[in-house]
């Protein structure tokens, strides 16, 4: 962290004042216009038609007239972009050029705060700040841009107001708990099943492509193995340098190459943890884990789909050792699942030997799958509500899943072909002990909330840190 | 299939409207013996500190949404449940997989169950 002690730190419960308003980085026009001349100049010069000479002339002009009219756009809105804390320690944004738009974000309901660095910003020195409290739809803000420094630092700010105590820039000590090497991730992405069975795939086709000198199969081969090469790459510069931190106002990831994201999960926002590993990672006892998060912005946004992984690839001990941090108190390892009865083999002849459901006093944890197993824990104060599901072939073996509903997210928790009777003893201690875990829930201020031996603990700087390669 | 014997019928092509008139006869017969069975697998109860709900013959399911979990409580109602009163009770929590709904209700018993719902789910009402 390269935040500097510069503003006035407040101790705890010194009553917040209204800071002046700020304006974004004065270079943000000219960010936003670097990223249009490629597109354009790329559009025009493989547009075909007139010479090569000249449509790089015209992509030219194209490119710098559509810059100079997004820098100036963008000028104007920067020129009305303001943002402060008011005097309730919420902060406010202000934009809009005609259409004035006035927020306030309520940082006692902060989910999180996210500092990334697009490419292009990057080229600049810039970073784009992402604060988003608790709310369906328009419950976030976007500074686009900020200094990389500044960003930090209102990172550090946001977090320690939201936390409850006060302003300070200064960063809160973090130890590092994690990190994935760049040669781990890319051997752990190439031997995943999928990129191995669409590579086998593709070899098999281009083999008969050759030997019977058809067109066909090579089109088809150019997508088996174009799609793993692109989910391999995409994948490879989004969890590159993959970093998790432990700090008292959450984890904090940190991961990308040709752009950089920074988020901090604090650890209310963790509704449901997975863990799920393939045929091939098994045998080198890797897993991959996600995290159904609350307050994650709407599907479809790239970036959100990123912060729902953990770790991209771990040994277990690692693993665990993140976990821990979002689940305190819950011990993976030791739990004791019960596993399904026999019946269960004609309906999931594979995996119902992997069939499982453990209870403890603050998660509930499901293990399912063959190929690819899974291993979903949520606590118990998290669950939405819950479901059992009975096809004919199940009421047959008298057989039933269980069905816990968490917020959106890779994560389901999902017990399958259990007994009925168990499914539904299951179902009602389930409730009983989720409607006292909810009622004793508090996490919002968590850093005020009552101590927690684990939340609290001295960070110590020696402190396990790990890899794939360090075990 | 009715529709489609009265054109044949229409058409001339009396025989093979006397083969389509009996199916069409058949099939609206096991619909309407289907759809009430479905109606009356469809349940619900309203329990101390959730509500739960039944439904489905082949594929059952059943859903229990506690009331300090529930977010929204939606009453909802088409052109052809109005003709008949009836409304749709649909219920939702911050999870997208909850999915309880309670079709067929009287919009007036609707309506209560929904104020029961929204008053329990507040009196009970959590975070996230």
């Amino acid at each position: 962290m390269n935040g500097q002690p510069s503003g006035a730190l407040q101790g705890p419960g010194a009553t917040p004042t209204e800071s002046a308003p700020r304006h974004l980085h004065p270079l943000t026009p000219l960010a936003h216009a670097a990223q249009v001349i490629p597109v354009a100049l790329a559009a025009v010069v493989f547009a075909g038609g007139i010479s090569f000479a000249t449509r790089v002339y015209i992509g030219l002009a194209v490119a710098i007239g559509l810059a100079c009219l997004v820098a100036g756009a963008t000028y104007l809105q920067w020129q009305r972009f303001t943002f402060f804390f008011d005097d309730a320690g919420d902060l406010r944004v202000d934009s809009g050029i005609l259409q004035r738009n006035h927020k306030k974000l309520q940082l006692s309901r902060l989910q999180s705060v996210e500092v990334n660095q697009p490419f292009w910003a990057r080229l600049f020195g810039l970073a784009e700040l992402t604060v988003e409290v608790a709310g369906a739809g328009e419950s976030n803000a976007q500074l686009r841009y900020l200094g990389a420094g500044d960003a930090h630092e209102l990172r550090n700010d946001l977090l320690a107001r939201a936390a409850g105590i006060g302003s300070t820039t200064e960063a809160a000590p973090e130890t590092v708990i994690a990190t994935v090497g760049p040669g781990e991730l890319l051997l752990a992405l190439l031997i995943r099943g999928q990129t191995l069975g669409l590579f086998v795939l593709t070899g098999a086709l281009l083999t008969v492509a050759f030997s019977t000198g058809g067109v066909g199969a090579l089109a088809v081969a150019a997508v088996t193995g174009g799609v793993p090469v692109f989910a391999v790459v995409g994948e490879f510069l989004r969890s590159y340098g993959f970093t998790v931190a432990r700090s008292p106002d959450g984890l904090r990831v940190r991961r990308g190459l040709t752009s950089t994201v920074a988020n901090t999960v604090p650890p209310g926002r963790v509704h449901a943890v997975g863990f799920v590993s393939g045929p091939v990672w098994r045998h080198l006892g890797w897993v991959r884990v996600l995290v159904d998060l609350g307050g994650t912005p709407g599907s479809g946004d790239e970036r959100a789909q990123g912060s729902t992984v953990l770790l991209p690839v771990s040994s277990w001990p690692v693993a665990l050792e993140v976990v821990r941090h979002v689940l305190p108190g819950v011990d993976i390892a030791a739990l004791h699942f019960e596993g399904t009865v026999p019946a269960a083999r004609y309906r999931a002849p594979l995996q119902y030997r992997r069939i499982g459901v453990a209870i403890t006093p603050q998660v509930l944890a499901a293990r399912r799958g063959w190929l690819t197993q899974w291993l979903s824990v949520v606590p118990h104060g998290r669950v939405q509500s819950a479901r059992i599901t009975r096809g004919p072939w199940q009421r047959k073996l008298a057989l039933a899943d269980l069905h816990l509903d968490t917020v959106p997210g890779p994560v389901s928790v999902r017990v399958p072909h259990m007994p009925e009777a168990r499914v539904r003893a299951v179902l009602e201690a389930e409730l009983d002990v989720a409607a006292t875990a909810r009622a004793r829930d508090d996490a919002t201020r968590w850093m005020t909330r009552r101590p927690d031996p684990h939340d609290t603990a001295p960070i110590d700087e020696t402190g396990g840190r790990g890899g794939v390669d360090g075990s | 299939m009715l529709v489609a014997s009265v054109v044949l019928w229409l058409t001339n092509l009396t025989a093979a409207a006397l083969v389509v008139a009996p199916v069409g006869l058949l099939l609206l017969a096991w619909s309407w013996w289907l759809v009430g069975r479905q109606v009356r697998a469809i349940g619900f109860a309203e329990r101390r500190d959730d509500l739960l709900v039944v439904s489905g013959i082949m594929f059952r399911r059943l859903v229990v949404v506690p009331y300090g979990r529930m977010q929204l409580v939606d009453l909802s109602a088409g052109p052809l449940d109005r003709a008949l009163g009836l409304s749709t009770v649909q219920l939702h929590t911050a999870a997208a997989t909850t999915d309880a709904s309670i079709p067929g209700l009287r919009t007036a018993d609707a309506a209560q169950l929904r104020d029961r719902l929204a008053a329990a789910g507040e009196q009970r009402s959590a975070g996230l």
